[in-house]
C-alpha cells in the first residue's frame, strides 16, 4: 500500500510517496507551520497546479523505494510572471515501477518553468519519466527547461525517459536533456581506498545523486529526514 | 619490523604487462622513494597495492605485516593500514568532506573495535588535523575536492592521511602540479605524520620533494622493474643526468 502525503508550506509543496512506516518517520520532522494532507493513492495519483500572474510555486516529489508509483503531474501557467519549479526523485527497487508523467502547459507567454527529475533504479526496478512541455503559438517570451537524469544500480535495472517539447512560439528559451548512467567507478574506488565499505560508498554516492533534488526542500530538518531515508536504503 | 613485502610482482592491464617482477621490502620507520621515467609502472604499482581492479596480478605476492594484501578488498587494505595519496584525487560532488571523512574514520574505528566518534568529537579531530596542512575550515562543508585547485587537492590527501593515520602511506606523485608553497605545506604534513612505527613510499619524478621528505633509499623503476636502489644522493644524480645513464650503465 503506497501512501501519498502532501506537505504544503505556502509556496512550497513536498509530495512524498512510500510506505506508511517510512512516511511516518519523515513526517515527524514537519515544521508546525506546514500543513499535511493525504492526497490519494500513489498507484494513480493526479497532482494539479495552476499558477496565475506572478504566482510562483516550487514542488518537490520524492517517491521512496519499495513502493510503486504512477503519478500524473499537470501544471498550468495562466499568467505572465508565473513561475513553477518542479523537482522529483524516483527510487525504484525490487520489481517496482515508478512512473511520472508531467505536463507543463504554458498557456500564456512570459512564464517560466523548470523541471529536474532524477531516477534511481535498483534490482529489477524501473523508473519512467515522460515530460511534455506545451508552448502554444501566442505564448511568447516563455522559458521552459527540463532535465531527467537516471542512475542504473544493477544489471537488470531500467530507466525510460521521454522528453517532449511541443513549441509553437518562436521567441522562447527552451531546453531539455536526459541521461542514463551508472555510478562513477573512480568515486567508489576513492571512497573504498579510505576504508569506506563498498555498501556505504554506494549509499553515499546515491545520496550525492539525490542531493540536487533534495536541496530544494527548504526546511533543513525535513530535508535531512528525507536524505536519511535515501542514505539508509536497505539494499 | 617489516611492513610491506613485494615479491616478484607481475601485473598487467588489458594484455599489456606493466610490472615485470618487482621486489620491494619496506620496514617500519622507513621512507622509500620510487623514481623513474613516464610509463615505467610507478602508478601501476601503487594502484595494485591499493587494490584497483583494472590491473591484473599475474604472478608474485604482496604482503602487509605478513598478511596476503592481494586477497583483500580496497577497504580492507585501508583498515589494515594502507593509504594511497592519489596522483589525481577524485572529485565527489554531493558528498561533503565532513561526511566522507566521518564515514572513513568510523569504519576504521569499527574495524579496531572502537566506538564511533560523536559528531562533536569528530569535528574537533577534523579541525586539529586540518591545521596540519593549513586547510581553511570552510573546506569541510564543501564537496570532496569539488572546485579545489591542484594544490588544495593534494593537501586534502595529506589531511585525509592525518585523519586515518595509516601504517603505510604511498604518495603517488603528490608533488606534481604544486608550487613551492604548497609543496612545503604538503611535505611538512607528511613529515609530521612520520613515526618509528609507520612507513612512507614517495613516488615522484622530481628531486625537489625529496629535499623536504628525505628518503632512506631511492629505487629506480624502469620498464616495470626496479633496476637500481641507492641512497638519497641518487636523486641529485638523476636531476643532473636524467635516467639514461642508469639504463646505459646497466646495459
Amino acid at each position: 500500500m503506497t501512501s501519498v502525503k502532501q506537505i504544503f508550506f505556502g509556496r512550497e509543496y513536498l509530495v512524498l510517496t512510500g510506505d506508511e512506516a517510512l512516511l511516518g518517520r519523515v513526517l515527524e520532522h514537519v515544521p508546525a507551520s506546514a500543513s499535511v494532507s493525504d492526497i490519494g493513492d500513489a498507484s494513480g495519483l493526479k497532482f494539479e497546479l495552476s499558477l496565475r500572474e506572478n504566482e510562483t510555486a516550487s514542488v518537490t516529489f520524492v517517491s521512496f523505494a519499495g513502493s510503486p508509483a504512477k503519478v500524473d503531474v499537470r501544471v498550468s501557467l495562466l499568467g505572465a510572471g508565473a513561475r513553477c519549479d518542479l523537482k522529483g526523485l524516483l527510487v525504484a527497487t525490487g520489481e517496482n515501477r515508478v512512473e511520472y508523467d508531467v505536463f507543463m502547459d504554458h498557456c500564456v507567454g512570459g512564464a517560466v518553468s523548470n523541471q529536474l527529475f532524477k531516477g534511481m533504479a535498483f534490482d529489477s526496478g524501473v523508473t519512467r519519466f515522460g515530460g511534455l512541455i506545451h508552448v502554444p503559438q501566442y505564448a511568447q517570451k516563455t522559458e521552459a527547461y527540463q532535465a531527467n537524469h537516471n542512475l542504473l544500480l544493477s544489471r537488470s535495472a531500467r530507466a525510460f525517459s521521454k522528453p517532449q517539447l511541443e513549441i509553437y512560439a518562436d521567441d522562447v528559451k527552451c531546453s531539455h536533456g536526459a541521461t542514463v548512467g551508472r555510478l562513477n567507478e573512480d568515486e567508489i574506488f576513492y571512497m573504498r581506498s579510505r576504508g569506506i565499505s563498498e555498501k556505504q560508498a554506494f549509499s553515499l554516492a546515491c545520496t550525492a545523486f539525490a542531493a540536487e533534488v533534495l536541496v530544494s526542500i527548504s526546511d533543513s530538518g525535513l530535508r535531512d529526514a528525507v536524505t536519511d531515508e535515501i542514505l539508509h536504503l536497505n539494499l | 619490523m617489516n611492513i610491506l613485502s613485494v615479491k616478484n610482482l607481475h601485473a598487467c592491464v588489458d594484455d599489456r604487462e606493466i610490472l615485470r617482477g618487482i621486489n620491494l621490502e619496506v620496514n617500519a620507520g622507513e621512507v622509500h622513494a620510487i623514481m623513474g621515467p613516464n610509463g615505467s609502472g610507478k602508478s601501476t604499482l601503487s594502484s595494485v597495492i591499493a587494490g584497483r581492479d583494472s590491473y591484473r596480478v599475474t604472478e608474485g605476492s604482496v604482503t602487509l605485516y605478513g598478511k596476503d594484501l592481494l586477497a583483500m578488498t580496497p577497504e580492507q587494505r585501508s583498515w589494515e593500514g594502507v593509504f594511497l595519496g592519489f596522483q589525481y584525487p577524485v572529485e565527489i560532488p554531493g558528498v561533503n568532506n565532513v561526511n566522507f571523512m566521518r564515514a572513513a574514520v568510523n569504519e576504521h574505528r569499527k574495524f579496531k573495535g572502537l566506538p564511533a566518534l560523536s559528531a562533536g568529537e569528530f569535528l574537533k579531530l577534523m579541525k586539529e588535523k586540518m591545521a596540519y596542512v593549513e586547510m581553511d575550515p570552510s573546506f569541510a562543508s564543501r564537496g570532496v575536492n569539488v572546485g579545489f585547485s591542484g594544490g588544495e587537492k593534494k593537501r586534502n590527501e595529506i589531511f585525509q592521511m592525518a585523519m586515518i593515520e595509516p601504517s603505510l602511506a604511498i604518495l603517488d606523485e603528490t608533488d606534481s602540479g604544486l608550487d613551492v608553497d604548497a609543496l612545503r605545506i604538503v611535505a611538512s604534513g607528511v613529515n609530521r605524520l612520520r613515526t618509528k612505527e609507520n612507513a612512507t613510499i614517495v613516488i615522484t619524478h622530481y628531486q625537489r620533494l625529496l629535499d623536504y621528505i628525505v628518503p632512506d633509499v631511492i629505487h629506480i623503476l624502469y620498464k616495470g622493474q626496479i633496476i637500481l636502489s641507492d641512497d638519497k644522493s641518487l636523486a641529485l644524480k638523476i636531476e643532473e643526468k636524467g635516467y639514461d645513464w642508469i639504463v646505459n650503465d646497466l646495459g
